[in-house]
């Protein structure tokens, strides 16, 4: 049975988060996870903590390997979330059916100028997905890749696009995205 | 579309998903133009590998008043987590107080128990209860599977209430293995797996699971899988900064590398592991490893070696309660002795323990003494008992259902025994053969001698 309701282990707890604050800083400065967002990851490491304070022989340790872990899937999750939300417009941008002529050319030739920046392949994909529609299974039969593998390769693609959106005025015109394969 | 610049929190609401899908059509047509000031503030949003070379806002973040509230409501909780597995201990007395059929029906219908603090206190007798009554054991983890089931993942975190589960699930699959339901046993640890793919991601709770399914591995003799998952319990435990956990694993690769033959192997894991394992935290692991480790160096010819393992462990087994482990550990001394050459210390010790054991009608032990009876006799030349002992003992293995190439190792024994041929290695390779039999069915015989 736990032993969670003996109060020396208030002191403990106590104790545990002043000690262990310096190095959980240093973690998240490290991780540049912003203020706003740091109080949750803290929050639920800390939560958890408690509930399995028995269980845990080495809580700073613990404490402090959890929060890494969590910074770590935070900037997943975001990064996930903003190639999702970049991809996503793109599709729909492209697939206005009204859209005036003019504007079309414009999108397609800024949609150029940022592919032009990617690898070849990168290039060759991303084309076939916005530029002809091709659903996943169809720009795997194109390109040769296995259906199996299509999406980590899509992926890194849509990382590379959004990263040459964001990375204007932080990199060189010259700077071209390797080869994601 | 608009040509003008988005608000500055417009940008970091896509950082954050929080856009309605048409402002994140406009606000991507807008960098798609090249915007370097917006791309700018955007790329402050995401990591280095997002965006090299983006400014950040976090090297001059003030932490301070985060931490200040997570630790408050740390605190705050703690608070209630401590009412609750004060209010526990009562709840599992109440449970206790009733056959198993009403138990379920309470864990089932009534929210009260179904709290992490019951939960882990069912899981944890669960746990004890396999060591002396598996049956209870199963029973007990069932009843955890259901509090965990039932959990308020509002209240707990759903994350949180997945590792929980996926533990009561490891603890239901530990119950049944000890049963030697093998099937019922892999479907609950496959369960617990899927549940924690699903949870918080603690490295410890992984590894917990690993260890547990590694035994299964160990137990239907599936070595290489239960070497693979318990290196990794292992890593994971390290990382964790958890010695005990890490040790462990050791212990246990040791216990399955002495089953599968690998005698040096098994010695220096389980020496490895005795080095990080913490008997506060779990005394019977920690006895257990001394114990085979010492039976292994016997088995090894190591006898100085086993000597000294056997006073570093003195202080351990001296804390046994139950007389059946302190009568383990006379037995071991006799051994110790015999292999020491002590033989008349090592006859009186395994003559008392073999009368010790018929009166407890532990028909196997008996059998596994009689052999080391038989290796003394034989050292000493003492034909008539070695013949005695020998076809005393072929009926305690029949009777138990031991596998069939053991028994064929005993007819062996017997036979050499008639004509007086029986040699010291032959024995002793039958008794650890039998001795591995015990646990695992279907033993490699290395030389029948």
């Amino acid at each position: 049975m736990a032993t969670l309701d003996q109060p020396e282990l208030r002191e403990s707890l106590n104790k545990l988060l002043t000690d262990s604050r310096p190095r959980l800083e240093r973690v998240l400065r490290h991780f540049e996870v912003p203020p706003e967002d740091a109080e949750d990851i803290l929050q639920d490491a800390q939560l958890t903590l408690i509930y399995k304070w028995d269980k845990v022989r080495s809580p700073e340790s613990w404490l402090i390997g959890t929060v890494k872990k969590k910074c770590i899937m935070y900037w997943r999750k975001r990064r996930g979330s903003l190639c999702d939300a970049v991809d996503t417009a793109i599709l729909e941008l492209v697939s206005v059916p009204q859209a005036p002529p003019q504007e079309k050319a414009d999108l397609a030739s800024d949609l150029n100028r940022v592919l032009s920046r990617l690898s070849s392949r990168c290039r060759s994909l991303l084309r076939l997905r916005y530029g002809l529609g091709y659903g996943p299974n169809e720009v795997a039969e194109q390109m040769g890749y296995r259906s199996s593998s299509i999406r980590k390769v899509t992926n890194r693609c849509l990382a590379a696009l959004t990263r040459q959106l964001l990375a204007v005025g932080f990199h060189k015109e010259s700077e071209h995205e390797p080869d994601p394969s | 579309m608009s040509r003008t610049h988005p608000e500055r929190a417009t940008l970091l609401q896509l950082g954050r998903a929080q856009l309605p899908r048409s402002e994140v059509r406009a606000l991507i047509r807008h960098l798609l133009r090249g915007c370097s000031s917006c791309a700018a503030t955007a790329a402050a949003m995401f990591p280095r590998d997002v965006v090299p070379g983006a400014a950040r806002r976090t090297r001059e973040a003030d932490y301070d008043a985060v931490f200040a509230r997570a630790e408050k409501l740390a605190m705050d909780r703690q608070a209630e987590v401590a009412d609750e597995h004060a209010e526990a201990r009562e709840l599992l007395a109440t449970l206790a107080a009733h056959p198993f059929a009403r138990q379920r029906m309470l864990v089932g219908q009534s929210a009260r128990f179904r709290t992490w603090a019951v939960c882990e206190g069912l899981i944890d007798a669960a746990q004890e209860a396999a060591f002396h009554d598996a049956e209870r054991s199963v029973e007990l983890a069932e009843l955890a599977v259901a509090a965990a089931e039932g959990l308020d993942a509002t209240a707990y975190g759903a994350e949180r209430a997945h590792d929980l589960t996926a533990r009561a699930w490891a603890a239901l699959g530990t119950a049944r293995r000890v049963r030697s339901h093998f099937r019922e046993a892999a479907a609950a640890f496959a369960r617990a797996e899927r549940l924690l793919r699903l949870g918080t991601g603690d490295p410890l709770e992984k590894a917990t699971v690993l260890l547990s399914k590694a035994s299964l591995m160990g137990d239907q003799r599936r070595f290489d899988e239960a070497f693979r998952l318990l290196d990794r319990g292992a890593a994971l435990a390290c990382r964790a900064g958890d010695r005990h956990l890490e040790g462990k694993a050791l212990i246990g690769k040791g216990l399955f590398l002495g089953h599968s033959g690998d005698l040096p192997g098994a010695i220096d894991a389980l020496r490895r592991g005795l080095e990080l394992a913490d008997p506060a935290v779990e005394y019977r692991l920690v006895v257990a490893g001394h114990h085979n480790l010492i039976h292994y160096l016997l088995e090894s010819d190591r006898v100085e070696e086993a000597e000294a393992s056997f006073d570093r462990a003195r202080p351990l087994y001296r804390r046994f309660e139950d007389q059946l482990g302190r009568l383990r550990v006379r037995w071991l001394e006799a051994k110790l002795a015999l292999a020491t050459g002590r033989l008349a210390e090592a006859e009186a010790g395994l003559l008392a323990v073999r009368d010790e054991m018929l009166a407890r009608d532990l028909g196997y032990d008996v059998g596994l003494v009689s052999l080391d009876l038989i290796q003394l006799h034989t050292r000493q030349g003492r034909t008539a008992e070695i013949r005695r002992l020998a076809e005393e003992i072929l009926p305690l293995f029949e009777a138990r259902d031991v596998h069939r190439e053991a028994l064929v190792a005993l007819s062996l024994l017997q036979r050499a025994a008639v004509r007086e041929r029986v040699t010291v290695g032959l024995v002793r390779e039958v008794g650890g053969l039998l001795g591995r039999a015990r646990t695992h069915p279907g033993p490699r015989l290395r030389d029948a001698g």
